[in-house]
């Protein structure tokens, strides 16, 4: 998938009317970014925040020519919205739902898939480029515009360290939440390649966890095309194998999937891997 | 998330799958020929994959079917495996309609993996999995109410942490280190990555050790965090609590009264290591610092905090 943002894109929110659409979308418009409206099946005719609202993604995307997607609705819900937005031709949706079933959530980025739809999660936390668009999830307060792209598996340990490069007066050409899950839409791969070509990024920051092996993957394109220097954080060092540790699925079920064998792959791909979260900043800033 | 063996047994049995009984023996003589049939996630490639071995093969043999997850298992995709195994005309068609039942109870269940080792041809005729095991995806617990009542009787979550109760997932206990003398911290947080990293800080001190990890979710509430603490803090030999919260929705400055009349409390017993980051952290940690509670204490970066905690908590486990 290929992460392709026009800072200027109408942006629908699905599930505008819920208590946690309505949150996000006012939390994208207090920033800035284009919302033209929201669907909730039902509501249509209804207005949002001075924003119209549709029965479907199709009837909103004729009506507001909007070409990107936010889903906020309820897990069971998700997968459906994915289809639904798929269905209407949009080509970039940020699914920020979290606990979304798993068989429901691979069926979704399948067919997406098909339709050469990027879909950024599900249950990350979207993508922000510091003072020029937010879409999905990031706490605005804590994007700071600056020249270090980072990317993120977890959404806390995102904010932590994006808030504490703040602290030190860096900041961010961009901001990519990708999610936890075990099945993903864009890829740590997908964001560290939109980094490369990017002339605003001039350091990476990737922060990963034990479970799945998009750590690995990350680490084999940083050693074949990776240009910029990374920086990189894995949480998970103590955990213990075949323990779930959330909802999203953070588990390590074969030894490629641990912490410590994620590090071992990035420090072999010459990433710096920080012991700790502070540490990250610490090195950006250059110590 | 696994079931237990019998409870494996009951659903498959129940939709029709066979599987030998717990209380039936089969003798190695009763058994023609036997394999091992497996339906997994294949994270990596988005799809689910059927994969068979048979017992003569090593590792490296194995067959691997991958299954579309808009179009499902094909007929002819069991065709290929049916040939592949080699099995006798006269078995195709039995074993055809076991490999198909077998997937759609896979799906029907929404079992992230089954395994059915060995599935075992008898010399009598049948078709039998000799042992199964299953994991499922806690995610769709709620629409699979006889898989959810399995992992509720299974389950080995306290009692004295309903709040997790049914979410065991998000609050792991960790084995007590044997023979260890260091004290025990439980790392509570908002976020899983931010609660695994908090343990990682709090176990690299080398004084104390995490005891258990509870995970309150990156839009937990105050009120959340707060009957969250005050559960955590009953659970047994525990020397101390280590909160780590990033405020976003919710900022720090919102959650700093709350605690500091938390551990106000007369019946407050633990000592509490908070550490703020994010939205309104200053704020919040000024506010803790300066009330100069015994019980409450908070500092800012989450190494220095880890430290101080483990240093608390040996203090506690001194004055026991």
């Amino acid at each position: 998938m290929t992460l392709i943002l026009d800072a200027d894109a109408g942006v629908l929110v699905q599930g505008i009317t819920g208590r946690y659409g309505g949150f996000r979308a006012k939390q994208m418009m207090a920033y800035g970014t284009q919302i033209v409206g929201g669907v909730t099946p039902g509501r249509g005719g209804e207005w949002f925040e001075g924003k119209p609202v549709f029965d479907t993604v199709q009837i909103a995307v004729e009506a507001t020519g909007a070409t990107v997607s936010v889903i906020a609705v309820p897990p069971d819900a998700a997968a459906d919205a994915i289809f639904e937005a798929v269905d209407a031709s949009l080509r970039m949706i940020v699914c920020v739902t979290t606990g979304i079933p798993l068989r429901d959530a691979v069926r979704a980025l399948a067919y997406a898939r098909q339709h050469d739809a990027t879909v950024i999660g599900p249950g990350g936390f979207g993508v922000c480029i510091p003072g020029v668009v937010n879409i999905g999830a990031f706490p605005g307060r804590m994007a700071h515009v600056g020249s270090v792209g980072v990317v993120a598996r977890s959404t806390t340990l995102a904010y932590s360290i994006c808030y504490q490069m703040g602290v030190q007066g860096l900041g961010q050409s961009m901001i990519v939440g990708i999610g936890a899950g075990p099945v993903m839409g864009l890829s740590f791969v997908d964001v560290l390649r939109r980094f490369e070509s990017d002339v605003n990024t001039r350091q990476i920051v990737l922060i990963g966890a034990l479970g799945g092996t998009a750590e690995l993957r990350a680490a084999n394109f940083i050693r074949s095309h990776g240009t910029k220097p990374v920086v990189a954080y894995i949480a998970g060092r103590h955990a213990t194998t075949q323990q779930r540790y959330s909802q999203a699925g953070l588990i390590a079920t074969q030894d490629d999937e641990t912490a410590t064998a994620k590090i071992q792959a990035l420090q072999a791909a010459g990433v710096r891997v920080a012991e700790t979260p502070e540490a990250v900043t610490d090195w950006l800033a250059g110590g | 998330m696994r079931l237990s063996a019998s409870a494996t047994q009951q659903l498959l049995v129940q939709r029709g799958i066979a599987v030998l009984p717990h209380d039936v023996v089969i003798t190695h003589q009763e058994i023609e020929r036997r394999i091992t049939l497996e339906l997994t996630l294949d994270a990596d490639a988005g799809q689910t994959v059927l994969l068979a071995m048979t017992a003569e093969q090593a590792v490296q043999d194995v067959l691997r079917v991958p299954i579309d997850p808009l179009l499902g298992l094909h007929r002819y995709q069991v065709h290929h495996l049916a040939s592949w195994l080699d099995l006798p005309p006269a078995q195709w068609e039995a074993f055809v309609a076991y490999v198909l039942s077998v997937y759609q109870v896979y799906v029907a269940l929404d079992a992230l993996r089954l395994l059915l080792n060995p599935l075992a041809w008898l010399r009598d005729g049948r078709l039998l999995a000799l042992g199964a095991v299953m994991d499922v995806d806690s995610n769709a617990l709620h629409r699979q109410p006889q898989v959810a009542h399995h992992i509720l009787q299974a389950r080995h979550t306290p009692e004295s942490l309903p709040i997790v109760r049914n979410i065991d997932f998000d609050f792991v206990a960790f084995e007590a280190v044997a023979g260890s003398r260091k004290p025990r911290v439980g790392c509570v947080a908002n976020g899983a990555g931010l609660a695994l990293a908090t343990v990682d800080a709090l176990n690299a001190t080398d004084v104390a050790y995490a005891s258990f990890f509870l995970n309150l979710g990156h839009d937990a509430t105050g009120e959340h965090v707060l009957s969250a603490l005050r559960q955590a803090a009953d659970q047994p030999n525990l020397h101390a609590l280590f909160l780590h919260f990033v405020g976003a929705d919710v900022a720090c400055d919102e959650l700093s009264e709350p605690l500091l009349n938390l551990c106000e409390q007369a019946g407050w017993r633990m000592l509490l290591l908070v550490c703020f980051a994010g939205a309104g952290a200053p704020d919040a940690l000024r506010q803790v610092q300066q009330a100069e509670l015994a019980m409450l204490k908070a500092v800012a970066g989450l190494s220095r905090a880890a430290w101080h905690a483990a240093k608390l908590a040996q203090a506690a486990m001194g004055a026991a």
